[in-house]
This record gives structure tokens, sequence and C-alpha cells, in this order.
């Protein structure tokens, strides 16, 4: 623990020698005499402080939320001996405001008194930090000097993106084989009635089709589409991004991330996400309550990080990237190495849908009105246009998605149109 | 609360001068170093207060060398202890501005700064008495100069003593 005087120190110190270089000039005694109580106050300076003996314990209401929650943080001081003044101040992390209260507190305790202070946090963005790093500084009462501490007690604070509910997401054109939410186009054991054919040897009676097999006069027997699920893969834009924090592109398609997987995983079916930035990163496709907690853990981690490589998507494992799997792009479509990776994946026959969120907005936020602003926005949302069109004509799948509007409506229009094929097919 | 407290504060800080000698002179001098301290309480600027802390000193300086008053002890002591209270609540309040108080640190600290600041005015009456009492014959042209010796030793006796306590270094105002 260290001691140091601090700047009043040295702002009385001038005071006193002013008042006494003003009684010598004027030769009057009255200044010394008001120079007294400030001598007096420095003279106490030279007294040992003696550290407090207290326990500080620093708890936390939870360890994992979401983006907009609100986070608890209660801390308990018990006194052993006298506690003249105590100023305690934990350091908020980014993207973390304080909701409530101030996250610096003053105590004077007696011995064996308990203070608590509590204050709560707003948690603006996905990240992930540690809390319970508290600093302590014990003053003297006259404020001259003061010793400094820190008590750590760390305590690690996930920060989920948040997700929107989704109702309706892009249905599969494929499934696999196990049992899920989808009608497979495939014939086999299931609920959906697919058609009716001849009775052959070996098909259970509980299929015979009674009121057909009446009226033609021979048995028959109904066939059904089973219920599968299927493959999903998140592919996360992570070359680029615009905005500002906490809402630039790589954040709103990190939401939509979240969103997409919660509702597929709710459908049992296997999700995973390939990070495609800078550094390759990837979560196996597999469902469950456990995966959707993983793929929240690696969304959290994901931050745009430059480089000049392109990465080839040949190296993702098939079992990463299964073949027969919905692969859903989230991109603001900057880095046309992106693009290339999309229209390969497309061009191995991947059922690849884009979801591009519009950057022109968010750089329009950052900007300050000007028609030159206008201008340029205008034209730039000309060539985001012409380029989705591009892409569409190349036989991409792609959703233009506007920052202002919610999520289920831009996936709306695709699932209409993707449950007739499926079902067709 | 803590800048209604400091504001009254000012008040004896800046008028106990004008009562050994209100002049224009004074009046003036004063007037300023209440504006400055006042701006230092309501902007919360340490410096400001500082700066009107020095001129009010100045201004008790003029008003003592120019109206040749006997010597009055209760007030010098009264503006010593207001000037040491008025640094130490502004100081407490920059300090901790903005902190959650636990409901005994006022308490605490009032109690404090009553204790100090009567401790501080006994020590001024006991010196100022005892002065009196101890007092030496010398020629005249060595009252001056030992004053100044006086006021240069016990400042330099200061700085050694802050020095060897603690190392110096910056608060967080």
């Amino acid at each position: 623990m260290s001691a140091r005087l601090t700047g009043l120190t040295a702002r009385v110190l001038s005071l006193v020698a002013l008042a006494l270089f003003l009684g010598v000039l004027t030769g009057r005694p009255e200044l010394f005499l008001v120079a007294l109580p400030l001598l007096i106050r420095l003279l106490s300076v030279a007294r040992d402080l003696k550290p407090p003996d207290y326990v500080l314990t620093h708890e936390i209401s939870t360890a994992r939320l979401f983006e907009g929650d609100r986070l608890t943080v209660t801390v308990t001081l018990a006194a052993r001996s006298r506690v003249p003044l105590l100023e305690l101040l934990e350091p908020l992390p980014a993207f973390v405001e304080l909701a409530s209260g101030h996250n610096r507190a003053l105590f004077s305790l007696e011995a064996g008194e308990r203070g608590e202070w509590t204050y709560e946090l707003r948690c603006t963005r996905r990240s992930c930090f540690t809390l319970g790093a508290v600093q302590a500084r014990i003053w003297e009462r006259c404020g001259l000097r003061v010793k400094e501490r820190q008590h750590s007690d760390p305590k690690a604070v996930r920060v989920y993106p948040g997700v929107a509910p989704l109702r309706h997401v892009p249905p599969p054109l494929r499934t696999q084989t196990a049992f899920g939410n989808y009608v497979s186009p495939a014939l086999g054991s299931g609920l959906e009635p697919a058609e009716i054919r001849p009775f052959a040897p070996g098909d259970p009676l509980r299929h015979v089709n009674w009121r057909a097999s009446l009226r033609l006069g021979k048995l028959y027997v109904t066939q059904h589409h089973p219920e599968r699920n299927a493959d999903v893969v998140l592919m996360l834009d992570t070359l680029s991004q615009v905005g500002v924090p906490p809402a630039t592109s790589l954040d709103l398609c990190v939401r939509a991330a979240a969103a997409l997987a919660r509702a597929y995983l709710a459908r049992k079916d296997r999700v995973g996400l390939i990070d495609y930035g800078g550094v390759f990163r990837w979560v196996k496709p597999t469902s469950g309550p456990a995966q959707l907690e993983r793929l929240f853990d690696a969304l959290v981690a994901a931050e745009p990080v430059f480089t000049y490589v392109r990465k080839d998507l040949a190296l993702v494992p098939p079992r990463v990237l299964p073949p027969e799997a919905l692969v859903i792009a989230l991109s603001p479509l900057l880095d046309p190495r992106f693009v290339e990776a999309a229209g390969d994946l497309a061009a191995r026959g991947f059922d690849l849908v884009v979801l591009s969120v519009s950057p022109v907005a968010l750089t329009r936020a950052m900007l300050p009105p000007s028609p030159l602003t206008d201008l340029a926005c205008r034209l730039w949302a000309l060539e985001r246009r012409a380029q989705l069109a591009e892409l569409r004509r190349r036989g991409l799948v792609v959703l233009d998605w506007s920052p202002e509007q919610p999520l289920a409506l831009a996936l709306v229009p695709l699932g209409r149109r993707r449950r007739r094929t499926a079902i067709a097919g | 609360m803590i800048r209604l407290l400091a504001g009254l504060l000012v008040l004896p800080l800046v008028g106990l001068p004008l009562l050994a000698e209100a002049s224009r002179l004074t009046g003036t001098i004063g007037a300023a170093a209440g504006v400055l301290c006042v701006g230092g309480i309501v902007g919360w600027s340490f410096r400001l207060l500082r700066a009107g802390a020095a001129l009010s000193l100045i201004e008790y300086a003029v008003a003592l060398w120019v109206s040749a008053v006997p010597p009055d002890i209760l007030a010098a002591v009264t503006f010593g202890v207001v000037l040491m209270l008025l640094l130490d609540v502004v100081g407490f309040d920059a300090r901790f501005r903005g902190a959650a108080l636990h409901p005994g640190v006022l308490r605490g600290q009032i109690r404090y700064w009553l204790g100090s600041g009567a401790t501080a005015a006994g020590v001024g009456f006991l010196v100022a008495l005892a002065t009196g009492r101890f007092a030496v014959e010398l020629p005249a042209w060595a009252y001056p100069v030992a004053a100044a010796l006086g006021a240069l030793g016990a400042c330099a006796g200061l700085v050694g003593l802050l020095k060897s306590a603690v190392t110096v270094g910056r608060d967080g105002e």
C-alpha cells in the first residue's frame, strides 16, 4: 500500500507561505496567527496513517446476460477496526454504463459496523469483461494524504448479443436424417400424407387407405413425408464493419446470427457458425441448448481483424460445412473477398441465403448531415442496389436488410417463397 | 449543502478585513476575492478558490497595514480557522463529488471540521497569549529579520517534514 500527498497539501503550503510573507512584509502579528491553523493542519500529516482493517465482499447478480440487460453489483464492507474515510471505485468496462447508483462510494465505519453499496450497470454491447477489481483509497479526513490499495476478486461477465424473437425463419431446401420440424420431400414414416400407391407385401396394415381401397376394389396404402431436421450454418462476415458501436454492421449481423441460431435450435436443427474474417473460426453444427451457448460465446468474440489474406472456404472441414446445409451468410457485402466466398458456396451447390445489412444508413448516421453526404449516400445506395441485382442474376438469394427494419420483417418474403419451393421439391 | 456551507464561509473571509479597515482599496480587493471564491465554489474550481483565498489574505494584510489598529487576536484566529475550513470543505466536495456517500460520512466529517476548527482556534489563542508573555526586547531592525527567518524556517521545515513523511504525488481531483 502506497501513501502519497495530495495536491491540496501544496495549495495549503502555498497559502501558509503567503500569509507568513505578508506578515513579515507588513510587520503585523495577526498574519502569523492566520497561518497557524493551516500550519497545524500540515503538521498532522506527520502522523502515521494506519490502514484500517476491513473485509470487502464483491458480488454480481449474474455472470451472463444479454445486451440491454442490467447487472446489479453489491459491495459489502465489514469493518474490523475503525474506518475513517474509505473511498471505493470500480472502473466501468467499455460498453457498460451506469443504470442507477454510483460506481464510486465513500464509507466511514466504526469497528464492527457493516456498510453496503449497490449499483446497477447496463451493458450496451456484446462483450466479455471482468468485474471485481475495486480500487480503495484511504483518506485522511483533512484530505492532505491518501493511501491506495486494490481489492481483486475477479468475476468474468459475458454479455451476449440481444436476441430478437423470430416466428418464421428461412426454411431449408434440404433436410437431414434426424427427426425435426420440416416436412421432408422424401417418403417415409411421418404425419404429412404424400401419395397413394398399391399395397405391397410388407406394408403395415395401418397405412392402408381404406376409402381408396373400397372405391378402387384393390388395397392401396398412403405414403407419408417424414419430419426431418436440417443443418444450418451461419456465415458471419468479420472482414469489415461500418457504423458506431453498439450499432455497427457487425453488431447487427451478430444479433441477427444470434436470433437465427436460437430460432433454428428451437426447431431441433443443427446449427453451426463460420466466422469469416482475418481469423478463421468456426463452431461445428450440433443441436441442443449447450450449442446455443457455444454459438453465443463465439459471437461475443466476433470482431473484425484486418488482413490482406483471402481465406478459402475449402479449408473448412465438411463436418463444419455439411454438403446439404442451409448456409445463411450475414454481411454488409463491403469486402469483395466475402462476396467471392458466397458466390463460391452457391457455385458448389450449397443452399445459400445472403442476408445483407445495408451499410448506407449506418454510415450516414456517422456523418454530419450535409447535401454532399446525402448525394454520396444516394450514389452508394444505387451502387449497392446494382450489386445486389448482379448477385441475384448470378443465382444467389439475397435479402436486403435495412437497419431500421426488424429482422423478422426482412426474412418474411423469403420464408413464403422457399416454403412453397421446399414442398414442391 | 456543502456549497451552501462553503458560501457561508466566504462571508467572514471577505468581511473580517473590512472590519479592520473599510476603504475603497480593501473593498475592491475584497470584492475580487469574494467573486473568485464564489466562482470557485459554483464552478467546482479549486484554482479559483485558491486565488480567492490568496486575495483575501492580501486584503487582510492591506487592511492591517493601512489601519495600524492594535492587534486583534480574535479576528486573526477566526480568519485563519475560516480559511482552513473553506479549503477543507471545498476540497472534500471536489474529491468526492459524484460518489455514493455512506450515511456516517458527512456526520463524521462535520464532527471533524468542528473539532479541528476548535482545536486550531484554541491553539491560536494559546500561542497569542504565550508570545505576549515570553516577548523579548530586540533592536528595532532585528524584528523583521527574526520574523523573516522564522517564516522561512517554518516553510522549509514543513517541506522537509512532508517530504520525509510521504512521497509527493498528484491526487485525483
